[in-house]
């Protein structure tokens, strides 16, 4: 931390000493029961007006054409990508001087 | 590519018509001529002037191959004007300014060189109408580019920086071979198609695939990116892989195995980017994801999927640059960017998370910014052409982008936990860069068609429209719920100051330790040679010239006079029966 700008401590007090709402636990529980919110809606959006691929931007192939196919798909996907990650990390992690070439 | 005039193009009357290159090269030489510290506002001003110089003069190019020069057989074309070259052209130009508005506050004039003449070899490249040019404003990047690595004077950057520079010198290297194969086979050395059909075909492709960060030689990007100073990566991150794109698209269009080469590239980096520590080095993962995305789209070589991937290009060039902004403000304000130690900086910076926030929804393709309007050209390509099981893989590429760059970058820089850090806001110079960044990523995404007007083909895409902005809601909607839930139940991995070992593994380790060996064994080996050497030389003295030795022991006169007889006899035979002897 040699030469920062940083300087430890302060915390997310504002003036009052009070944390802003949106930073606190509360806050958070509102914007994930809002993320839910928004995520079910699109689900909701395609149950109540389907579409089918009718060329650009619909984007649509055989394998995805059941109802809220792009939301199974993100969310395995990201899953998935978090799973292998963990286990890629046991393979490749080192120590920071595993090159020796720190300071 | 469309017939008609690219729109900035203008009737000045008496165009100024230079090659753009130039341009940066003579700011370059003027910087390192204004010496010392009092002349820090002229430097200001020649850097913020330079890139406005080189738009206007931008507008007034012509059409067509100029500024012809002959050297030895070749004729080197440095101005070869179309609508590809123009627009990345234009793209260098706004990237450049970005850039410089950056960097305008660094004290440090080898910088500043270094990123104008990088910038201006980017150009040449962008430009230049035949291989040999190519080459050398090609090996021109790659020299200015490392001393941005450099400029950071750490022992990690100096090593990462020769490793940078001798990897683009190989790629540099390769290009002139088949450069030069190209001559001899054709007779020809301007740079358009060069297709697969013969061996230099396939260096040239080894020297673009080198700098496009092709699977295997990807690792000067994680490497270097790192290192560099903090303006230093985001020039970095605007210009060489962007050349290389470009360079792929007008030699290699339509070549199947880029489909392939590009899946690989847009899939396995995200798997790097979940475990990576270092958000910069995030970024550099970032970058070959998104790369992926546009080698595929030269792969596929219709008309829609370069639109797509020269549209993507441009976005990339600012999405990209505004996250690497972003975190080099941290850098320069907290000295690290590590994801272990960073948070909470949103109370401290709100300004740059503002902006990064902004680079982040545009880099995951959020509808009404960027990299929707761009992205999906290139998946609808895939599409038409029949390409559904990599589709899905770039899908799956396309919702990992989102989860590193779009979630995990902002969240644990700028929130997740508190660090307990407090620190200023950037400077204002780079507020304005970023605000500017931000803007161009926002207008993008809201009014494509300006940017569909500037494409080299005929757009006929439309990107809103209601399944499109449905399917990506879901896809990223749901990735977020994802990320979310992983967070809650403890499943995501934390952020860990680690190395994760990569193909960079082969040289930096394997390659070091096997020339240290070989190196060890030659010393062995020619020291035994030596030793033997000598013992057997002295055997062999001790035999001719010790005692009782071969030439020094007692001879009887007979055996002289014997073998002085059988000497001339041998002589008079030569000399008799043999013809000339």
């Amino acid at each position: 931390m040699t030469g920062s700008d940083a300087t430890h401590g302060g915390g997310h007090e504002s003036g009052d000493g009070k944390p802003p709402f949106w930073v606190t636990r509360a806050g958070a529980r509102i914007a994930l029961v809002a993320l839910h919110l928004v995520a079910l809606g699109t689900v909701v959006t395609e149950l109540v007006r389907p579409f089918i691929g009718d060329g650009h931007g619909a984007e649509r192939i055989h394998e995805l054409e059941f109802l809220a196919s792009y939301a199974v798909y993100g969310f395995v996907a990201c899953v998935v990508l978090v799973l292998l990650g963990r286990e890629l990390r046991r393979l490749v992690m080192r120590g920071e001087d595993y090159y020796g070439d720190r300071d | 590519m469309r017939p008609e005039e690219f729109p900035l193009l203008l009737d000045w009357g008496t165009p100024l018509g230079l090659p753009p290159a130039f341009i940066f090269f003579a700011a370059a030489a003027i910087i390192a001529m204004l010496r010392g510290d009092h002349q820090q506002l002229a430097k200001r001003a020649v850097l913020l002037l330079v890139p406005v110089i080189g738009l206007w003069n931008l507008t007034t190019l012509s059409m067509g191959p100029s500024w012809v020069i002959d050297v030895l057989d070749f004729q080197l074309v440095q101005l070869r004007v179309d609508r590809l070259s123009l627009l990345f052209g234009l793209l260098f130009h706004l990237g450049a300014f970005l850039g410089v508005l950056y960097a305008l506050r660094v004290r440090d004039d080898t910088q500043h060189i270094a990123a104008l003449v990088y910038a201006g070899s980017a150009l040449g490249a962008v430009f230049a109408g035949d291989l040999i040019s190519l080459f050398f404003y090609w090996e021109g990047m790659a020299v200015a580019s490392a001393f941005l690595v450099w400029g950071r004077r750490t022992p990690e950057s100096n090593g990462a920086g020769l490793r940078y520079l001798t990897i683009h010198l190989i790629s540099g290297l390769l290009l002139l071979a088949g450069a030069l194969l190209h001559f001899q086979a054709t007779g020809r050395i301007a740079f358009e198609y060069v297709g697969l059909g013969r061996v230099e075909g396939w260096l040239i492709l080894a020297a673009f695939g080198i700098k496009c960060g092709f699977p295997l030689v990807h690792n000067w990007i994680t490497d270097a990116y790192p290192q560099s100073t903090p303006s230093g990566t985001v020039f970095l991150s605007m210009f060489t892989t962007k050349v290389a794109v470009y360079a792929l698209a007008r030699g290699f269009p339509g070549a199947d195995i880029l489909v392939i080469v590009g899946t690989v590239m847009a899939v396995f980096p995200i798997f790097y980017a979940v475990i990576e520590n270092d958000l910069r080095r995030v970024l550099g993962y970032s970058m070959i994801n998104q790369i992926g995305f546009m080698v595929v789209g030269v792969g596929i070589g219709t008309e829609l999927a370069l639109n797509g991937t020269v549209a993507h290009a441009f976005n990339e060039v600012m999405f990209k640059g505004l996250l690497f902004m972003t975190m080099g403000a941290v850098l320069l304000r907290v000295r690290h960017v590590n994801g272990s130690d960073l948070g909470g900086l949103y109370k401290s910076m709100p300004l740059t998370t503002i902006f990064c926030v902004v680079g982040a929804a545009s880099i995951s393709a959020f509808p009404l910014f960027s990299g929707f309007v761009s992205k999906s050209m290139i998946m609808a390509a895939m599409i038409e052409e029949g390409h559904d099981v990599l589709w899905l893989a770039l899908l799956f590429a396309s919702a990992g982008g989102f989860h590193h760059a779009g979630i995990k970058i902002p969240y644990f820089a700028f929130f997740a936990h508190h660090s307990g850090l407090t620190v200023k806001e950037a400077p204002w110079n780079m507020l304005v860069a970023m605000a500017l960044a931000a803007g161009l990523c926002i207008l993008a995404g809201t009014w494509p068609a300006l940017l569909y007007g500037l494409l080299p083909w005929e757009v006929a895409y439309a990107p809103y429209t209601y399944p499109h902005v449905l399917i990506q809601l879901q896809l990223l909607t749901f990735s977020a719920l994802a990320f979310a839930w992983l967070k809650l139940s403890g499943i995501y991995p934390p952020e860990l100051r680690s190395v994760n070992l990569d193909a960079d593994w082969l040289y930096r380790w394997l390659g070091t330790r096997a020339a240290r060996w070989t190196l060890g064994a030659i010393g062995f080996a020619a020291a035994g040679i030596r030793e033997t050497a000598r013992d057997e030389a002295a055997a062999l003295g001790g035999k001719l010239l010790g005692r009782r030795g071969l030439l020094t022991r007692p001879t009887p006169t007979g055996a002289a006079a014997l073998w002085v007889g059988a000497l001339l006899a041998g002589y008079l035979f030569l000399y008799f029966f043999v013809p000339g002897g």
